[in-house]
């Protein structure tokens, strides 16, 4: 990588129900110099951090409590309590299997990212999400970004099925 | 202002990218600084994750004591899942990859498709005292030589039930 990007001006909401998690990616964030990071430990929560101050970007865990984290992406691409539908979600989860992925990308997931996290991958993701946006599909049963470009890490995935 | 094109069945949206407008190229970090600074935080981090594994293997207990005693339900199975869930994804985010090993065993042996009457509550205790012993010997992977015991009561365990 040439570019050593500035990360300092997002701001970033995650969502994950465990509060070891919050202490880490907020230090994750701080030590990429992103100093204004809101965490959530649920679906409503972050619905009020967004509706408060719309963020530049959401992570989010998949397994949330009691709010499934499919579903608050799928809320979000809804553009539910006005939020706004278009904004990136980069999940960060434990559940790993092509199942989970594909899931997670048939919801309106951005890009995924298994945990164990480390700086280096978290660093790495966000990297790619600013180098290769994605227009966003709006059909009948689908609003997010385009499918058909692969999120990071996932090429490849649906043919080893 | 998002740029909407309409195609046959779908539309094509281009919104404003928020990554793409906030991160900029000047003034931004190594990734070798940023895991520089990271590192430098991940020591008290560390102790704080491990601090909550004691209360956390006390709830695991009580929840596969009430499955053990027959006093247990689809309940107490979902609270053992979601330990070992956590887990899962903490221990190697906290470079403590064999509690991540330990908590995948887990979610295996817990996971909402087995009926809880048919749970293998015999190779869940053996998680648990897996668990209690790295905590307290604080053996981070499987090439710790405190490692060996276990791994080979594990393997001895699986064999026999």
């Amino acid at each position: 990588m040439s570019n050593y990007y500035n990360f300092r001006n997002l701001d970033i909401i995650f969502v994950d129900d465990n509060k070891n998690m919050h202490a880490l990616i907020k230090n994750l964030l701080l030590a990429m110099n992103i100093v204004n990071s809101r965490g959530c430990f649920d679906a409503e929560s972050c619905f009020e951090e967004m509706r408060e101050e719309p963020p530049d970007l959401i992570i989010t865990d998949l397994s949330l409590n009691p709010e499934n984290g499919l579903e608050l992406i799928r809320r979000i691409r809804q553009g539910e309590h006005g939020v706004d539908r278009y904004t990136p979600i980069l999940v960060l989860s434990g559940q790993t299997n092509i199942k989970d992925v594909l899931a997670a990308r048939d919801a309106g997931a951005t890009e995924f990212l298994a945990k164990p996290v480390s700086v280096g991958s978290l660093h790495d993701r966000m990297v790619w999400m600013v180098e290769n946006p994605r227009p966003f599909i709006k059909a009948s049963t689908y609003i997010g970004p385009d499918r058909r470009r692969a999120m990071r890490g996932y090429e490849g995935m649906e043919r080893r099925k | 202002m998002t740029k909407i094109v309409e195609m046959d069945g779908y539309e094509i949206h281009h919104p404003v990218q928020k990554l793409q407008s906030k991160v900029t190229t000047k003034g931004g970090l190594s990734l070798a600084e940023i895991e520089k600074r990271m590192a430098k935080k991940m020591s008290a981090l560390t102790e704080d994750f491990l601090s909550s594994i004691p209360p956390m293997i006390d709830a695991i207990e009580k929840s596969l004591g009430q499955l053990e005693t027959g006093a247990g339900d689809e309940t107490a199975q979902a609270d053992l899942f979601r330990h070992g869930h956590d887990l899962k994804g903490l221990g190697g985010s906290f470079d403590y990859p064999i509690m991540g090993t330990i908590g995948a065993g887990i979610c295996g042996l817990t996971h909402k498709e087995i009926e809880t009457a048919s749970l293998n509550l015999p190779l869940i205790r053996v998680h648990l005292d897996l668990l209690s012993y790295v905590t307290a010997n604080r053996i981070k992977n499987d090439s710790d030589p405190k490692a060996e015991p276990i791994l080979s009561a594990l393997a001895a365990a699986k064999a026999a039930i």
